[in-house]
C-alpha cells in the first residue's frame, strides 16, 4: 500500500496523517474535517492474490465442496446409502446464503490516551477481556497499567467482541499525541468495507422418502468458509467447524439414516459471529427443505414434522404453540398465507409462524410474526419480549434485504443506500409466546431469530408456489412492501 | 463566524459554512446526544429540529441553520418530561440506544404536527433506522405519547 497525503496535511484542523502497512488515518480537531481530509489522500491498495476474487469465483469455489469426495463427516446415523437405494421418492435441493454485515448503527469507534502511567481506553465493547488484552498488546503497556472503560456500545451483535482492530488503531493514533485522548471514529463507509461478515454458505440436501411418505434418509453437504478456522479455533475439530455445522449436527428429527458432511472452503473475506451465527442461515436451509418434503409427499408441514419430533417434547411444544396461535389447520384470513418453522438454539427452543400478503405475485408484505420461546426460565418477561421483537426485525431484514457482494476482492457496498436494512414501515406485528418449562437456562437474544426466516420462506411458498432457496429473497424475484 | 440558536441559547462558531450541523453540534459545541450513523441522510440518528421541523443534521450545512432555532435531544425538555420521552421510558423502547435520540426527535416532531397519528402516519414519518429493531415499541410508544400529550 502506498499513499500521498500532500493535500490532506495542509487542510484546516488537520493535526496528523498516520499511515501503517494497511491503513491510513487523519487526526484533526473535528471529525468532519478529518474525514474531508482523508478523502483527499490518494491510496494505492495492493489487493494481492485476492484482487481477482468476486461473488462468482467464491460461489464456484464453494461448489467444489459439494462434489468433493474427501470431506469429513460430522454426523452419521444408520445407513444412508441403503435408505436411498430403497427410496420411493428422492428430493434434492441446493440452498445459498450471502455474506452479511452487522452494520451496528454506531460505526466502530474507540478513544485512547497514553500517559507516563499507562494506557486508558474508552470503548463500547461486548468483551472487556479481549479489549483490555488488545489495548495492552497494541500499546506495549502491561495489563496492570491498562484501563478499559466499557462504554455503551451502539449495537454489538457479535461485531464488538472478538475484534479490537479499531481499539488498536486508536492506540496507534494516541501514541502520536502523548497525554491527549484521541477518539477514532470510523465512517459508515469504512465500517461497511471492514466488517467481519457472516459467512456465505452453499448447502445441498437430499432426502429419501418411502412409499408411505415417511422420511427414511437425509444427506446434507455444507460447503462454506469456516468462522472457527478464522477466529474461534477452539470450535474446530477434525476439519469440521463445530459452530458452522449447528442446526444440522444437532438436528432433532428422528430420521433413521442421516449423514452430515462438511466441506470447508475458506476465502480471504474476514468473518465474524453475526447475531445467532449459524442459526441465521442453517435453520432457513433445514426448515424450508423440510417444508419441501412435506409438500412432496402431500402432507401438512406441521403434521409431517410432529411424529419426527415425538421424542423432542420441547421442540414439539413450541411448534404446537405457534401452530395454535396462528390457527394452523383452519383457513388463513382472506388474502393471507402462512408459514411455520421450528429450531432450537443456544439451549432454548423456538418456533415461528409468519403471515404474509403478496401483491402482484411478487411484493411481500409481512403482516404478523408469532414466536414461541422456551428458554427454561424467564426472569424479566418484558426484556425477553423485546429480544423477540428485535430478533424478528433482524431475521426479516436478513431474509428480505441484506447482502454483501465481493468485487475485485473487496466489499461492494458502502452505506445504507446499497445495504438496506429493515425500516419501521416494513415491521409487522410481533407476538411473543413465552413458555419457560423450567430445569435449564437457555439464551433469549439469538434463539428467537432462528425460525422466523424459514417460516417466511415457507409462507412465500404457500402463497406463490415458488420455493426460495437463495437469500436474500430478491434473487427469487420478490421485493418487500 | 456563524451565529446559531441552539436549545434557546445563542452560540457563535468559527467553522466552514459547509460543515454539517451535526459536526458543529458534536465536535464544536459538545452536544453529543445527536449521533452519527451514515452521513448521507439515510439513518436519522442525527435528527434535530430546525424551527420545529425534523432535519438530518449530517446533511445540513451549518450555514443553513444560521439564525434559525435548532433543538437537539438535550433541549427537548429540561427533565425528560416530554410526552415522547415519558412514553419511551414507560414502554422501555431503547435497546442499544444509539438511534434513540433521533427517533425521539422525529417522534416529537410527528406528534407536534399530528396529535393522533395512525399506524400509516407513523410508518410514513418514522423513517429513522434502528438496527436493534425496536420498531414495534417505537410504534406503540408514539401512540401512547399521543394519547398522553
Ligand atoms: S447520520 Fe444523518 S441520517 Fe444518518
Ligand atoms: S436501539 Fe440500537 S439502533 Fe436503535
Amino acid at each position: 500500500m502506498r499513499h500521498d497525503d500532500t493535500v490532506a496535511k495542509g487542510m484546516r484542523g488537520v493535526k496528523a496523517v498516520v499511515a501503517t502497512d494497511d491503513w491510513v488515518a487523519v487526526v484533526a480537531d473535528n471529525w468532519w474535517r478529518a474525514n474531508q481530509a482523508l478523502k483527499t489522500v490518494k491510496i494505492d491498495w495492493d489487493g494481492g492474490k485476492a484482487a481477482s476474487v468476486d461473488d462468482a469465483s467464491i460461489k464456484a469455489f464453494l461448489r467444489t465442496g459439494l462434489d468433493a469426495t474427501d470431506v469429513p463427516v460430522a454426523r452419521k446415523d444408520g445407513d444412508v446409502a441403503a435408505a436411498f437405494a430403497g427410496a420411493a421418492k428422492i428430493v434434492e435441493a441446493e440452498y445459498w446464503a450471502p455474506f452479511l454485515n452487522h452494520v451496528t448503527l454506531e460505526p466502530q469507534t474507540a478513544t485512547a490516551r497514553i500517559t507516563a502511567d499507562g494506557v486508558e481506553v474508552w470503548v463500547g465493547t461486548q468483551n472487556g477481556e479481549t479489549a483490555i488484552a488488545a489495548a495492552s498488546e497494541a500499546s506495549g503497556v502491561p495489563l496492570d497499567r491498562t484501563i478499559v472503560h466499557k462504554m455503551h456500545a451502539g449495537g454489538g451483535f457479535g461485531r464488538r467482541g472478538l475484534f479490537n482492530e479499531y481499539t488498536k488503531q486508536a492506540i496507534a493514533l494516541a501514541q502520536k499525541f502523548p497525554g491527549t485522548p484521541v477518539r477514532l471514529q470510523w465512517s459508515r463507509e469504512e465500517d461497511m468495507v471492514q466488517g467481519r461478515y457472516r459467512p456465505v454458505s452453499l448447502v445441498r440436501q437430499r432426502a429419501a422418502l418411502d412409499a408411505d411418505g415417511r422420511w427414511i434418509g437425509w444427506q446434507v453437504r455444507q460447503a462454506e468458509p469456516s468462522l472457527a478456522a478464522g477466529v474461534l479455533p477452539q470450535f474446530l475439530k477434525d476439519g469440521i467447524d463445530q459452530v458452522g455445522t449447528r442446526v444440522f449436527s444437532d438436528m432433532p428429527y428422528a430420521v433413521p439414516n442421516y449423514a452430515l458432511e462438511y466441506a470447508m472452503r475458506n476465502t480471504h473475506v474476514l468473518l465474524g459471529p453475526w447475531r445467532a451465527v449459524a442459526h441465521t442461515h442453517n435453520p432457513f436451509f433445514r426448515e424450508c427443505f423440510i417444508d419441501e418434503l412435506a409438500h412432496a409427499v402431500g402432507k401438512d408441514p406441521v403434521a409431517f414434522r410432529r411424529p419426527l419430533l415425538a421424542n423432542k417434547p420441547k421442540d414439539l411444544a413450541v411448534l404446537d404453540a405457534v401452530a395454535k396461535a396462528v390457527g394452523w389447520g383452519t383457513p388463513a384470513p382472506q388474502g393471507l398465507h402462512r408459514g411455520i418453522a421450528v429450531s432450537d438454539s443456544y439451549g432454548s427452543y423456538s418456533a415461528a409462524a409468519v403471515e404474509i400478503a403478496v401483491k402482484d405475485g411478487t411484493v411481500i408484505e409481512v403482516k404478523r410474526v408469532i414466536v414461541a420461546l422456551d428458554p427454561g426460565h424467564v426472569v424479566h418477561p418484558d426484556a425477553v419480549k423485546a429480544q423477540i421483537e428485535s430478533g424478528a426485525v433482524w431475521a426479516l431484514s436478513a431474509a428480505m434485504l441484506e447482502e454483501i457482494n465481493i468485487q475485485g476482492g473487496a466489499v461492494v457496498q458502502r452505506n445504507f443506500s446499497d445495504y438496506p436494512v429493515l425500516a419501521l414501515a416494513q415491521t409487522p406485528k410481533v407476538e411473543s409466546i413465552l413458555m419457560p418449562s423450567g430445569g435449564f437456562w437457555g439464551g433469549v437474544g439469538e434463539p428467537p431469530m432462528a425460525a422466523i426466516g424459514p417460516a417466511l420462506g415457507n409462507a412465500i411458498f404457500a402463497a406463490t408456489g415458488k420455493r426460495v432457496r437463495t437469500l436474500p429473497l430478491k434473487h427469487a424475484g420478490f421485493s418487500y412492501a | 463566524m456563524i451565529r446559531l440558536d441552539v436549545n434557546g441559547r445563542e452560540r457563535v462558531v468559527d467553522v466552514e459554512p459547509e460543515m454539517p450541523l451535526l459536526w458543529v453540534l458534536r465536535d464544536e459545541l459538545g452536544l453529543t446526544g445527536t449521533k452519527y450513523g451514515c452521513g448521507i441522510a439515510m439513518c436519522g440518528a442525527c435528527t434535530v429540529h430546525l424551527n420545529g421541523v425534523p432535519v438530518r443534521s449530517c446533511s445540513l450545512p451549518v450555514s443553513a441553520a444560521a439564525g434559525q432555532k435548532v433543538v437537539t435531544i438535550e433541549g427537548l425538555s429540561p427533565d425528560r418530561s416530554h410526552p415522547v420521552q415519558k412514553a419511551w421510558i414507560r414502554l422501555q423502547v431503547p435497546q442499544c440506544g444509539y438511534c434513540q435520540s433521533g427517533q425521539i426527535m422525529a417522534a416529537a416532531a410527528l406528534i407536534a404536527a399530528n396529535p393522533d397519528p395512525s399506524d400509516a402516519d407513523i410508518a410514513e414519518a418514522m423513517t429513522n433506522l434502528c438496527r436493534c429493531g425496536t420498531y414495534v415499541r417505537i410504534r406503540d410508544a408514539i401512540h401512547a405519547a399521543a394519547r398522553a400529550a
